[in-house]
């Protein structure tokens, strides 16, 4: 050892009479365009001595008398070698190379040259990510590389897209990627990351990248890399945008005031008319009846005539009849033109053994819809040092604090949700109260009050209607608050020793408390029964992540070998915590000393822990060939002593044709390198932390007495879900480099799936989770990239990705099928498969609607004109397949042209093929008093003899006849675009003068329009294609500027 | 120096590394472990305790309030109870008593009933086959064991009367009734036929009247008791047509005296306290344990200060209304015109409309209130009824009429009924006496009468899609709920209802 120390010593020492240095090297890197390239790479050849660039490409350089050559290396360009002999001053410029396999890409516990990888990685960068105003990182996920399947995330500011990597990795276990931020799985908010601290974005998607993260990478990792100081010139970026947001998909047509009575007065006549039992009334008899009664079902009369005569007995609005009012409007006054301002600025800079990136970022995102809103102040502080020459040590750390204005009930069908509310309540209940003779009713300050109905002489509206309530109101009055407090840090200490041993100790942390704040006013709504209510809620949630890695690095001639040895383990707890009372004292106190009576205390704690061994061994020949090999043992407390421990692997090796002798003359040709990967990883990614246990949920306490009921049955052969991923691509440059891709093909298979299996409802709990099944998904993915121009002021790229995906479900246990909602899971069939109802039509005759029959049945059918045996109870009703949610090819293109600073770029992301399971429509086409109904029902059957789709509109039946069928299945197909960017960037002269180092202009919408089949459907909702009442996605248009010296 | 870092780098690998063996192992605090659940009684009583919960909780939407709900519902799909406009309970997306949704087995409405009864089933199973090997005193055991046998008999017998055709006295029976999993492992059993289902009601009832004498005694009447399995015995036997065994099990509650009548105060109270000399089995709800919309006071009481309750008054059938003697306390129950003097309301957000009700009220803000499972006038009436029904009993028929209806109507006197007449007076009684409380359904099936609303004049036929005829059980289908779709599609052994 302590000959080792001397010898390090020695070769300081050394080191330091090399750099006796004696002459000075100025120059100035620049690009095609004769920008200059910051933070390149400029070293002399044969040594290690160099430096970088500063923001305008410039650099000054100490060299010894004995250099010859300076290497330029920069990330997006070639390595370029100039001489120095006689010079002192040089002008290098360097060309961009796209994909190029120089790139240093960050994979798992560490970083390889692109040259090297012999699995799937793909790369988004900081340059790509500057012109994408996001609140959410994940929202500029969709389309950014092949094989990348995003939903469209939701409108509530900094709320996540889902993303899902080459398909479905499991049914009933996550299938969400792994997301690891500067080195550690991140079990934070991904909302809570300043989209201008990340460097780089790099996506693993098979096995060969992502077996060294073994448990939970099953679904592809998502490697977020963070800003590092690296230019010896301290360096400030400010980074200023401004703008809003609106609905980005519009609302369903729905029928309008005038329509709306007679539409009802349909649905109530043929009630009457084509009764459920006993014998209808005559047609005459029925219409004179629901003239008659129509208004007292409605309750609501907005017009000038008796409630008895607003439909004649012809259905048609009394002609006579005019609105007394005109305020049914529901959504107008729930929207806004959310502001969203951001700023953020930063300052870096890598002094001789220290590097450092502080940077401070505020936001405010409020949403379309009034009172939501997402706040959030981040602070990042990136520090690195170089202790001594082979000890090195850092700490990356962040704070983030945000406070969201949440819009209520989100996704779920409650009153609450505005999107439940606005969207249903009938087109004839106005915002803001009226007489029955139509003038405003006022409160004591002469302000027109809200129809909620508890105002003196109101009255409540029918059920479909939400008598009583009022979202406007409610959401003005109440208050649904989430604040949240995170930490986000990353610390490591690493020592090199015996030449080629690297060893590293890393620490993270995420911290996130949560603290939930909820208020209902006691006027109206929910609040109002217990005279008004509060809550608290508070989530603590803290990971605790630790590895040590062991590394050794060694060339011997042509052979490079990596090894790598590790061990990591985490430790996951929850403590959950939530009070409420009720009975509120003082208005404008909503804190919970406000509240009189308890409501009820709750709290929990969970935990979750995982131990790994790892290894890894790169091997590279001559540049040319590459191998590698990994193995990662995984224990998760998920599952049972016996079975918690799994094994998985990867091999992988790549081909470097392009350095083989007979190519290095071909000119057109500029990169050409093959790969092949296989390996496994596991998946444990369960809902609850405790699935094998067999238990009883606590707190079902039956007065003062303590109770439980079972929650789950035990399975102590739970394990690890397999996950098996093959893949073969091709990576390729050409005419150089002005066209690049890759093509890549992979099989993705599962196996032990983790399913929730059904036990039926007379089991005593109603789902098991057992290891049964296996799935695949094959697949293409085509990335393809093209500079049509390429000149100093002038440049124009394009790029295509596409991908298409074919999932099997390969095995179930015994064969047996597994039905839950609108899809069954059979072998050979694909986990998205819809499995519904079969829709025949409307019989002519009487309007009903139709479902082919069930086979077997005996009674109770009817036999079509075409002699099909049909049904009008869905109970008896055929079912089958009928397509799948899965699309036949999506991915995204996209364009930049650059002419003299201006820039135009655009992206759009696309699906073609596909079903999508359209509720939120199905819910629209049936009838309820006091509910809006989809304007396609003016196309429904009116009299015998008449064809249609769409079924008669009938009060009793519309379950029956609305019943879930392939009838609401509608091709998913889409072409959204996702983001134009304009900007300009100022000319050098301009900026030399200004001592700027970059200043540019730039105007970008997110989620501009949505082409789909149906207007208000968003296809892009879910992976499984079906939809809910969610907040509709948002555009944010915007305007920034970001400025640098 | 080298030697610090190297100390440093050995000392965290090891450190970390050498986690303890047992590292890997955690557990919930938010469950109980299934094998300590069941070392002792006193662990073990939560199981029994958590079904009473259960049967307080809501099931799904806010007007499914467990067992509450499930007696609404069965009271809207008959004539007695109604609203003026077709909302919860009527329209088919949020109840049955539009008597469509009953035969749809994607609704929830087919699943609530279906799934709340075998959750009830599943948890007693596991307390009948673990309370032996139980630690504690064998009186204890008895008890938990008496409870679970007498809560699942209850279950089934519920089910079995809403998923199975009527019981007929006399015949085989062999029509299907429901699955009948004994054991917590019994999964996916194909459906037993009526009289068996019967049958094991039956003997879990028997095994329980036997353990209860020498079981430790309930705590309180949220717990079945000797007198609560006796009084469901009575329930069964008159459902069964087996009259003479009706009539002893109801005797034997009224006789053992540990309960009694309502004054005329008391049953103007509000129906909501479980230490009503009348209960003998009710859910016990404390003021923190209650659901603010999906309590059975959030659905039926008058004063809850709910939307649901605010704009729709429950309604009884307005000529039941006018057979009720004016020297009826239940008389005012009821307000055929209801003005701001006569009914007072909260606030002027709450309706009037004819016929509304005042039955029920709620004990505690928001929507609190125990709910009533069983009363001491129903063993009255059993009583009555299986008399008039056997040769040579109608005195003791009418005097136990006349028990229950004196006490409700101090100027009764001792009805001059017989046959049929006597029987549809007792009856009229068990109609006005039940309004609420979720009989209607069940007797009209187990008597194999049709529903009739047209002979209602207050009956809204469009509240209830027009639907106001169903031909007798015996006749129409509609009587049968459809078997759940999700219970069919995961269990291959069950058969739909046709």
């Amino acid at each position: 050892m302590r000959i080792f120390l001397l010898l390090l010593l020695g070769m300081f020492v050394v080191c330091t009479n090399l750099l006796a240095q004696d002459r000075t090297i100025t120059g100035r890197i620049v690009d095609a365009q004769g920008s200059g390239v910051p933070n390149a790479s400029v070293t002399i050849k044969g040594t290690a001595l160099g430096t970088t660039t500063a923001t305008d490409g410039a650099f000054t350089l100490s060299v010894p008398e004995t250099a010859r050559t300076l290497i330029v290396s920069s990330v997006g360009f070639q390595n370029f070698e100039v001489s120095i002999l006689n010079q002192s001053n040089v002008t290098v410029t360097l060309t961009s190379v796209v994909g190029s396999m120089d790139e240093v890409v960050v994979v798992a516990y560490g970083a390889q040259k692109r040259e090297s990888i012999t699995g799937s990685v793909s790369t988004i960068g900081s340059k790509q990510l500057e012109t994408r105003v996001t609140t959410n990182i994940t929202q500029a996920l969709a389309g950014a590389a092949p094989g990348i399947s995003a939903t469209s995330g939701n409108g509530q500011p900094g709320s996540s897209a889902a993303i899902r990597i080459r398909g479905f990795g499991s049914v009933n276990a996550s299938s969400a990627p792994l997301y690891v931020v500067d080195g550690f799985p991140y079990e934070g908010f991904l909302g809570d990351l300043n989209t201008n601290d990340i460097e780089t974005i790099s996506l693993l998607k098979d096995a060969s990248s992502t077996a060294l993260y073994g448990a939970r990478a099953a679904n592809g990792v998502v490697l977020i890399t963070t800003k590092k100081g690296k230019t010896a010139e301290p360096r400030v970026n400010i980074v200023v945008s401004s703008g809003f947001s609106q609905r980005g998909i519009p609302e369903y047509d729905r029928v309008g005031t005038n329509d709306y009575y007679p539409v009802m007065w349909q649905a109530l006549k043929n009630s009457l008319q084509y009764p459920n039992s006993g014998t209808g009334l005559s047609e005459s008899a029925a219409a004179a009846q629901a003239s008659a009664t129509i208004a007292n079902q409605l309750i609501y009369n907005p017009y000038n005539v008796p409630n008895g005569s607003i439909v004649g007995t012809d259905g048609k609005l009394n002609p006579s009849a005019t609105l007394l009012y005109n305020d049914f409007d529901w959504f107008g006054p729930l929207s806004q033109n959310g502001p969203r301002n951001e700023v953020s600025m930063s300052t870096s800079a890598k002094m001789n053994k220290s590097d450092y990136y502080i940077s401070l970022n505020y936001l405010k995102d409020e949403g379309f819809v009034i009172r939501s809103d997402y706040e959030r102040a981040t602070a990042r502080v990136s520090l690195n040092s170089q202790m001594k020459s082979w000890l090195r040590s850092g700490i990356n750390l962040s704070g983030v604090i945000v406070k969201s204005n949440q819009a209520s009930g989100d996704g779920g069908n409650t009153i609450i949700n505005p999107f439940v509310f606005a969207r249903r309540i009938g087109p004839i209940y106005p915002v803001r109260a009226f007489s029955t003779t139509g003038t405003p009713v006022l409160d004591a300050e002469g302000n027109q009050v809200y129809d909620f109905g508890q105002h003196a002489g109101s009255i409540n509206r029918p059920q479909g209607a939400f008598p009583g309530r009022h979202v406007i109101y409610e959401t003005l009055l109440n208050q649904s608050i989430s604040n949240r407090n995170s930490i986000i840090a990353r610390t490591f200490l690493e020592g090199k020793f015996l030449r080629d041993f690297t060893a590293t100790a890393n620490v993270g942390l995420d911290l996130n408390n949560t603290r939930g704040k909820g208020f209902q006013n006691r006027i109206v709504g929910d609040g109002v029964t217990a005279g008004g209510t509060s809550s608290t809620s508070s989530n603590e949630f803290r990971t605790i992540s630790a590895n040590q890695l062991l590394n050794y690095r060694r060339s011997f001639g042509a052979h490079d070998v990596g090894v790598l040895v590790g061990h990591e383990n985490q430790w996951v707890n929850e403590t959950y915590f939530n009070g409420n009372r009720r009975g509120m004292n003082l208005d404008g106190n909503v804190e919970l000393i406000n509240f009189v009576t308890l409501g009820g205390v709750n709290g929990s704690f969970d935990n979750l822990r995982r131990d790994a061994y790892l290894s890894r061994l790169n091997y590279g020949y001559n540049n040319k060939y590459f191998a590698e090999f990994s193995y990662r043992r995984d224990g998760s407390s998920r599952f049972a002593p016996e079975s918690r421990w799994g094994n998985f692997y990867s091999v992988g090796a790549s081909w470097f044709i392009k350095r083989e002798s007979f190519l290095t003359n071909v000119d057109w040709l500029n990169e050409l390198k093959i790969r092949a990967a296989y390996g496994t990883v596991g998946n444990d990614a369960l809902g609850s932390y405790y699935e094998y246990q067999g238990l009883y949920g606590l707190g079902f306490n039956n007065a003062t007495e303590p109770g439980a009921l079972a929650s789950s049955l035990s399975n102590n052969d739970l394990t690890w879900e397999v996950n098996k991923t093959l893949s073969l691509g091709i990576d390729f440059g050409l005419f150089k480099n002005r066209i690049s891709g890759t093509l890549e093909a992979f099989d993705r298979g599962s196996s032990e799936l983790l399913f929730d299996v059904p036990q039926g409802l007379s089991a005593i709990v109603t789902s098991r989770t057992e290891n049964i099944g296996a799935m695949s998904n094959k697949g293409l993915e085509l990335q393809l990239n093209a500079d049509v121009v390429r000149t100093r002021d002038f440049n124009w790229d394009f790029q295509l990705n596409a991908t298409s995906l074919k999932n099997e479900i390969t095995k179930l246990p015994r064969g047996q099928a597994i039905t839950s909602g609108t899809k069954r899971l059979a072998e050979g069939k694909d986990i998205n498969a819809f499995y519904l109802r079969q829709w025949y039509g409307v019989d002519p005759d009487d309007g009903a609607g139709l479902y082919f029959a069930n086979p077997g049945l005996t009674t109770g059918f009817r036999i079509s004109k075409t002699g099909d045996t049909v049904v009008t109870n869905p109970t008896n009703a055929r079912f089958e397949y009928s397509g799948s949610a899965i699309p036949d090819v999506f991915g995204s293109f996209g364009s930049s042209v650059d002419f003299k600073g201006v820039g135009l770029s655009f992206l759009l992301n696309y699906q073609l093929g596909g079903k999508f399971y359209d509720g939120n429509y199905q819910g629209l086409l049936s009838p309820a008093y006091g509910s809006s109904i989809h304007a396609d029902v003016l196309k429904s059957w009116q009299k015998p003899g008449d064809v249609t789709d769409f079924p008669r509109l009938d009060i009793a039946n519309a379950g029956n006849f609305n019943a879930q069928s392939n009838r609401f299945l509608i091709d998913a197909s889409y072409l959204s675009i996702r983001n134009i960017a304009v900007s300009y960037s100022f000319g050098k002269n301009l900026l030399s003068r200004l001592k700027v180092g970059q200043l540019k202009f730039y105007v970008s919408g997110e989620n501009l329009a949505v082409i789909s089949k149906r207007k208000g459907l968003n296809p892009a909702e879910s992976f499984n294609g079906t939809n809910s009442a969610v907040y509709t996605p948002n555009r944010v248009l915007s305007a920034g500027l970001n400025v640098s010296f | 120096m080298k030697k610090i870092f190297a100390f440093v780098i050995i000392a965290s690998f090891t450190l970390v590394t050498a986690c303890k063996k047992d590292f890997l192992d955690t557990a919930p605090t938010g469950s109980a472990d299934e094998a300590a659940l069941f070392t002792s009684t006193t662990n073990a009583s939560n199981v029994i305790n958590g079904i009473y919960r259960y049967m307080y909780s809501r099931y799904g939407d806010q007007n499914q309030p467990g067992q509450g709900g499930i007696m609404l519902d069965m009271d809207f799909m008959g004539e007695d109870l109604h609203q003026s406009v077709g909302t919860w309970y009527t329209t088919a997306g949020s109840g049955t008593g539009g008597w469509v949704s009953q035969k749809n087995d994607a609704s929830g409405w087919v699943a609530f009933p279906f799934r709340f009864y075998y959750r009830i089933i599943g948890n007693a199973n596991a307390l009948i086959v673990n309370i032996d090997a139980a630690a504690g005193p064998e009186a204890d055991k008895k008890r938990l064991k008496a409870e679970a046998l007498t809560i699942r008999g209850w279950a089934y017998f519920n089910l079995v009367q809403i998923y199975g055709k009527r019981y007929g006295a006399g015949t085989t029976n062999s029509q299907l009734g429901v699955s009948m999993p004994l054991s917590p492992l019994d999964l996916k059993l194909p459906r037993s036929t009526v009289e068996e289902v019967y049958t094991q009601i039956n003997k879990d009832l028997d095994d329980a009247l036997a353990l209860f004498p020498t079981a430790s005694p309930a705590l309180n009447k949220s717990h079945l008791s000797l007198n609560a399995a006796r009084a469901i015995k009575a329930r069964v036997a008159l459902t069964q047509q087996n009259y003479t065994s009706a009539a002893s099990f109801a005797k034997q509650v009224i006789d053992g005296n540990a309960f009694s009548l309502m004054d005329s105060t008391q049953y103007r109270s509000g129906f909501n306290n479980i230490n009503n000399t009348e209960w003998i089995w009710g859910a016990f709800v404390q003021d923190d344990q209650g659901d603010t919309f999906g309590s059975y006071f959030a659905q039926i009481s008058w004063d809850g200060n709910t939307s649901y309750i605010r704009s729709r008054p429950k309604r009884i059938n307005s000529a039941l209304y006018a057979q009720i003697k004016t020297s009826d306390i239940r008389k005012t129950m009821w307000e055929p015109a209801p003005t701001a003097t006569n009914f007072p309301l909260p606030s002027t957000a709450y309706a009037r409309e004819p016929f509304m009700s005042r039955k029920f009220k709620t004990r505690a803000i928001p929507t609190i209130g125990d709910v009533p499972y069983i009363r001491l006038a129903e063993m009255y009436l059993i009583l009555a009824e299986a008399n008039a029904n056997l040769a040579g009993k109608e005195a003791e028929a009418k005097a136990a009429l006349f028990t229950l209806a004196k006490k409700r109507d101090a100027n009764y006197t001792l009805s001059t009924n017989t046959g049929a007449a006597l029987i549809n007076e007792i009856l009229f009684q068990r109609r006005v006496e039940f309004w609420g409380e979720g009989f209607r359904f069940f007797d009209l099936k187990r008597l194999n009468q049709p529903l009739d609303r047209t002979t209602v004049p207050n009956y809204v036929s469009a509240s209830v899609g027009g639907v106001m005829q169903i031909g007798a059980p015996s006749v129409d289908n509609r009587w049968q709920f459809a078997i759940p779709i999700s219970e069919i599609q995961a269990n291959p052994n069950s058969v739909q209802n046709d």
